[in-house]
């Protein structure tokens, strides 16, 4: 089985892989990671417990003491939150980059390819012998001048066959008139000898000398 | 029809980037199958969440902040709302006792404990009773859970506690014939 070389589609495809989807790959196992140490860390922090084991003498403190419990509370709550908030919305942020860079990707690629390939089979009625080959100017702005210039190419080679055809055609005639000017002349040349010939032969016969044809 | 569907979309889409990118488990909240009995006129339902509030909860719960989870119950015949309903189960901890405060809605029940899977147990569950129509005949019962979001009063910050649901609504569907049941 024939293995064919991977084309220049399936090259740049692999480096986008690896350059663009393995780099935020990365980037978010990083990001994940050091969620993951704040969380542990958040679950071994404790200071309530600690808070209510404390003595206290007098209702200040103790209604201080309860307010630090309930910001400490709300605090780490919030933080949990934020954390999950943070790891969930990252998760599915870097989805959404991949599904939709990668359409973007597919799009511009086939905006790519697809104008390669028709001047790849334009090329080949060319060498075929089509000259009359013309693709539309569509794609993305370097695109259209490639066909532009493909088209330019093509109807100039048109015409330099046209010219050609005409040239030869000229050539052919002239050739042609030349051979029928000589074939119509040669079995003319004979003729004046001739008559030159009868009418010396006629003047012997009646006693008058015709001209020397010399 | 479209919100089901766009619902099953999104879920599917959250599930799929959670799962690949990221170690952020959150909960799967779902129902437990929803129990109904009939008296002469009261409808009594009964069902309770499962895998609702299991990870990321504890430190919300101990929070000090009043949690609320929210239930709503349609009735419907057909396209036809028949009746609607909303209950709020409530927790708030109360940080120097160490104990949860934990009302249900559905029953206007209260419990004070200390212990935290009775506190889970408890508002989690719903329970119900209403007035029915035996004529309504066949009807489709339809509950869904949320969270709303939650002001903490000490930090004043709003956070939105459906995060920790993954943005997912559980539902439950029945269908009943009140006449038959009546």
């Amino acid at each position: 089985m024939k293995i064919s070389r991977p084309g220049i589609r399936t090259w740049i495809l692999l480096l986008y892989l690896v350059v663009s989807i393995g780099g935020l790959l990365i980037l978010n196992n990083v990001f994940q990671t050091s969620q993951q140490r704040i969380q542990d860390a958040m679950n071994d922090l404790e200071l309530s417990g600690e808070l209510r084991q404390v003595q206290l003498f007098s209702h200040a403190d103790s209604l201080k003491v309860e307010k630090i419990m309930k910001t400490y509370g709300e605090a780490k709550g919030i933080i949990k939150l934020s954390l999950s908030e943070s790891r969930f919305y990252v998760a599915l942020t870097l989805f959404f980059i991949i599904i939709v860079s990668s359409l973007v990707f597919l799009v511009v690629l086939t905006r790519i390819s697809k104008p390669i390939r028709e001047l790849k089979n334009a090329t080949d009625q060319i060498r075929q012998g089509n000259f009359s080959v013309h693709i539309p100017e569509t794609g993305i702005h370097e695109m259209k001048q490639l066909k532009n210039s493909f088209n330019v190419m093509s109807r100039e080679l048109e015409n330099v066959q046209k010219r050609l055809l005409v040239a030869e055609k000229e050539m052919i005639w002239k050739d042609l008139s030349r051979i029928l000017a000589h074939e119509i002349k040669n079995p003319l040349t004979p003729h004046p000898a001739c008559g030159a010939a009868f009418g010396r032969a006629a003047g012997d016969r009646s006693g008058f000398r015709s001209p020397d044809p010399e | 029809m479209l919100e089901a569907l766009t619902g099953k979309v999104f879920a599917t889409i959250v599930s799929l980037s959670v799962f690949l990118f990221s170690s952020y488990t959150g909960n799967d909240p779902a129902f437990r199958g929803l129990n109904s009995r009939a008296g002469e006129h009261y409808l009594q339902l009964r069902t309770s969440l499962v895998s609702a509030f299991d990870n990321d909860f504890p430190d919300v719960f101990k929070s000090g902040a009043t949690i609320p989870v929210n239930f709503q119950l349609i009735i419907r015949n057909k396209s036809r709302t028949l009746l609607t309903r909303s209950y709020q189960n409530s927790v708030r901890y109360n940080p120097a006792d160490a104990v949860f405060d934990v009302r249900t809605g559905g029953m206007n029940r209260k419990l004070q404990t200390a212990s935290y899977p009775a506190m889970i147990a408890e508002v989690s569950g719903f329970e119900c009773s209403l007035p029915y129509d035996p004529n309504w005949g066949n009807v489709t019962i339809t509950l869904e859970a949320s969270l709303p979001s939650v002001r903490f009063e000490q930090l004043q910050k709003k956070v939105d506690l459906m995060v920790l649901w993954k943005y997912q609504k559980p539902k439950i569907s029945v269908q009943l014939n009140l006449q038959k049941i009546s």
